[in-house]
């Protein structure tokens, strides 16, 4: 039960879902702990929300102080993937409301300007299935532009915690998740 | 026959296939030869006279290579490609060996064959490759007329193309019934492109499928000759830059050279998106951004010498992210996404005064700006900026947001179940409408007094249809119409101007399928419908699709500012999709994300604090309450285009040019009727 309120479960079940592909992975084969890579200790994270991102005046972006001073650090943040055309391999895009981007700029031309590529290490090279619901996410974030491999820029970036990219126990028949599980498999097979 | 004499024969038959067959593929060994020979331009192709095109000879194969080139047998130079070479021009792709000649024209009417020979050291491969050179010139009248009455030309000075990305018949009649409404049988009123005289249909298909994108769906329109997919203004090749291509000349490019004519482009998405940079960049990625934006200044001869480039005047749209110097906040240039310098034969031939250069840190905004540009990024910015003699309008840094969503924020009224606008969460609170946007465009380009070309895009009624909502869809077909109109009124005022309203494609299958038997409010409070997957289960909200009698007449209460109070009311239009993917459909507008009953509480109060309800209004939504309907098309995607005709409208003042676009055409003709209009020749 914990695991599931600590961590968003809908984010655990499209990482664990086999048709992401990571399934399959032996349990606990995730390798590195975000927390070790960046030598910082993983303690609570810190809730940040889209809408502190940026200075509240209009005009040019200026990322807020709160922004700034996350850099590399551990975030909590709730958004909507983003449904994309083309998804990037191994991340997905987060954002503030529910978007469909198509094919156009690269993918990324329907993206709020703040939204955050959150990266899946584990994921690497497969795509990510979309879930249509709000999902929360913690890990570190990075903040600055970074050319991707796959042509675009992101300017926020957000590496999972390994405890969210890890397959999670399936949850109890009886539960409402089970039924919200249920659900999202059969909308996978379509 | 004996039995041995029968096994004598045998063995000479076994003998005879061994040595044939043998033999032939010791010769396919021996003597292969290069593959994908190919000659540009592609068999079929057409232009005008004094059109500019590069020819180029390529091929797949073991080098040392080379190539010969003769168009009607007279042998001609190539501008680059070295003979008996491995690298030949420099620019091909590994495995490849490519030969060009850039810059081609020819006066000369009629239909010409040009023969290349591709050489490796296997082999050579000979191909060849038929082009046209189209006459244009004034009709000669009725030649059995009694009375000889001298033609009279009326040429068009301006050119207006309104372009409804993915607008098909069932998107224009969406928005003239929610618009206007029917009684008894008759419609209340039509849209100002429904009110155009000259109307037709108009074939979508690219060089490569009946399926086109966006990029070949304009390209068509405005050089006369299909490209492949995801291509625009250039000629399929194999070199290591899509902005090395063969190119092919736009209107623009044509008009502005040899009429000092401007170019002004509008659009509600990002700038560097496929319509509007099929009107002036040559590239075989349509999502090179940060080069399709850097070409838009560097070949629009802001010094108007009319040796090269668009002339283009007014450029207005999304997409600030690729005008921003790559370390800055919101910008996404980077040298993945632009273009090295151009090859020197290139930048010879078609008279270009830089080649240009990766440069992901440029200030593009201040380039513009140095370059006489007037620079907007709001609508308020804009209704305040005059007639400058150039105009930059960057109202978003990527698509700018729909109808539905900007006129929430005017009204200062969140759509139902929000309190909070979309357009804040795009850091674009204040965009203008594309009817603004043309009003702005048309008074900078008309400064100009030998004319303009200038192409207004809506969209959304694309996008919004590959997300199958169809309110949205609806909202922008309703705004693109109001763009229309701008355009008209500017034509009746100025004269000699032709208006051409079209798609580039159609999208999603749209289709009126009925209207909503029963009250809005019933569907909201409806048990879900979600998990009624049994195909012997026909789900609730199936059984409230009106169709014959039973759906009426729709009627929307429409408001000042145009536009419908809400898509949500009583007996309201539904759409189907025939090009659909999955989704589940409630039949209501899709205004805003809800709160998942299954989150946290801590999480769920988060959501409630930022305006979320349980109200069932967005996609999440759908799914939780819709019925499953099975994509057509694809599975857990977007909708996409269809091969469908689209529905061609023309207006023209000054002159009859609006009846040049009567009957079935193909898109690539578009080109050569704005031609014939130009000069009068109709």
């Amino acid at each position: 039960m914990s695991l599931f309120i600590k961590v968003a479960p809908p984010l655990l079940l499209i990482l664990s879902h086999p048709f992401c592909g990571l399934a399959a992975q032996p349990r606990g084969g995730f390798v590195g702990n975000e927390a070790q890579i960046h030598g910082k200790s993983e303690g609570a994270p810190t809730t940040i929300e889209f809408r502190e991102f940026f200075e509240a005046d209009a005009g040019e972006l200026r990322p807020s102080a709160k922004l700034l001073g996350l850099n590399g650090r551990r975030v909590r943040l709730v958004g909507f993937m983003a449904q994309m055309e083309q998804p990037p391999d191994g991340a997905f895009y987060i954002c503030p409301r529910p978007v469909y981007a198509d094919e156009s700029g690269g993918g990324t031309a329907d993206l709020p300007v703040g939204s955050v590529r959150v990266i899946a290490r584990s994921a690497k090279g497969k795509k990510i299935p979309f879930i249509a619901q709000a999902i929360e996410v913690t890990g570190i974030l990075e903040v600055g532009n970074r050319a991707e491999d796959d042509g675009t820029v992101s300017a926020f970036r957000l590496v999972l915690d390994t405890s969210q990219e890890r397959s999670a126990p399936p949850a109890p028949a009886t539960s409402p998740r089970a039924k919200n599980k249920t659900t999202f498999k059969q909308q996978r097979r379509k | 026959m004996s039995r041995r004499v029968h096994q004598v024969i045998k063995a000479l038959r076994m003998a005879l296939f061994i040595i044939t067959f043998g033999a032939i593929g010791a010769a396919g060994t021996a003597y292969a030869l290069p593959t994908e020979v190919s000659v540009s331009p592609p068999n079929g192709a057409r232009f005008l006279t004094g059109q500019k095109f590069d020819l180029r000879v390529e091929g797949k194969g073991a080098g040392p290579f080379s190539a010969t080139i003769a168009v009607d047998g007279v042998p001609l130079t190539f501008t680059s490609g070295a003979q008996n070479s491995l690298t030949t021009d420099g620019i091909t792709a590994a495995g490849y060996g490519g030969f060009n000649m850039r810059g081609y024209s020819t006066t000369a009417l009629g239909t010409h064959t040009i023969m290349a020979t591709f050489t490796d050291s296997t082999g050579t491969v000979t191909v060849t490759s038929k082009f046209q050179i189209i006459e244009i010139r004034p009709a000669t009248g009725n030649p059995f007329a009694r009375e000889f009455r001298p033609v009279e030309l009326h040429p068009i000075k301006n050119i207006i193309i309104m372009l409804g990305d993915g607008m098909g018949v069932a998107h224009r009649t969406a928005a003239r019934l929610v618009r206007y409404g029917v009684t008894n049988g008759t419609p209340n009123d039509y849209l100002a492109m429904d009110k155009f005289p000259g109307t037709g249909l108009v074939t979508t298909h690219s060089l490569n499928t009946i399926i086109t994108d966006s990029a070949p769906g304009m390209s068509g329109y405005v050089t006369g000759n299909h490209q492949n997919n995801n291509q625009e203004g250039v000629f399929p090749s194999h070199v290591t830059n899509a902005f090395f291509g063969p190119r092919v000349e736009y209107l623009s490019e044509f008009l502005h050279r040899t009429r000092g004519k401007s170019l002004g482009l509008v659009t509600t998405a990002d700038i560097e998106d496929a319509t509007p940079a099929a009107n002036a960049i040559h590239t075989a990625n349509r999502n090179a951004g940060t080069g399709v934006c850097d070409q838009y200044l560097d070949e629009s001869d802001s010094a108007d010498t009319r040796r090269f480039g668009t002339g283009l005047r007014v450029l207005m749209g999304g997409g600030r992210r690729w005008f921003l110097p790559a370390g800055q906040f919101g910008s996404s240039r980077a040298a993945s996404t632009d273009y090295t310098a151009l090859p020197a034969d290139l930048v010879q031939a078609w008279n270009l005064p830089v080649a240009g250069a990766s440069d992901p840190d440029r200030n593009l905004i201040d380039d513009f700006k140095k370059a006489g540009f007037a620079y907007v990024d709001s609508a308020t910015a804009l209704n305040g900026v005059g007639s400058p003699d150039r105009l930059l309008g960057l109202f978003g840094y990527g698509n700018m947001n729909v109808a539905l969503d900007k006129v929430a924020k005017r009204r200062g009224t969140p759509l139902p179940g929000s309190t909070s606008f979309v357009v804040d969460d795009y850091r674009a609170p204040d965009q203008p409408m594309l009817d603004e946007m043309t009003e702005a465009a048309l008074r900078v380009l008309s400064k100009n007094s030998n004319g303009f070309v200038l192409m207004v895009e809506g969209a959304h009624i694309d996008k919004q249809s590959h997300a199958m909502d169809a309110e949205r869809a609806i909202g922008d077909t309703l705004e693109f119409d109001r763009a229309v109109a701008v355009a008209k009124n500017f034509a009746d005022e100025a004269g000699d101007t032709l208006i051409i309203v079209l798609a580039d494609h159609e999208c999603s299958g749209f289709s009126l399928i009925g209207a909503l038997a029963g009250k809005v409010d019933s569907l909201q409070n409806m048990p879900s419908d979600n998990l009624k997957l049994d195909p012997g289960t026909q789900p609730e909200r199936q059984k409230l699709v009106a169709t014959y009698d039973a759906a009426a007449f729709p009627k929307y209460k429409i408001l000042a500012d145009g536009y419908p109070e809400s898509f949500d009311v009583d007996g309201k239009l539904l759409v189907g999709y025939g090009a659909s993917g999955d989704r589940f459909e409630t039949w209501l507008t899709k205004p805003l994300p809800i709160r998942d009953s299954l989150l946290p509480s801590d999480l769920s109060g988060e959501l409630t604090g930022k305006g979320l309800t349980p109200t069932p209004a967005d996609r999440a939504s759908d799914k939780n309450t819709g019925y499953f309907l099975r994509g057509q098309a694809v599975g857990r995607d977007q909708a996409v285009h269809t091969a469908a005709d689209i529905p061609i409208s023309a207006y023209s003042t000054g002159g009859k040019a609006f009846q040049l676009f009567y009957g079935v055409q193909e898109n690539t003709d578009v080109f050569f009727k704005l031609i014939r209009a130009v000069l009068g020749a109709y």
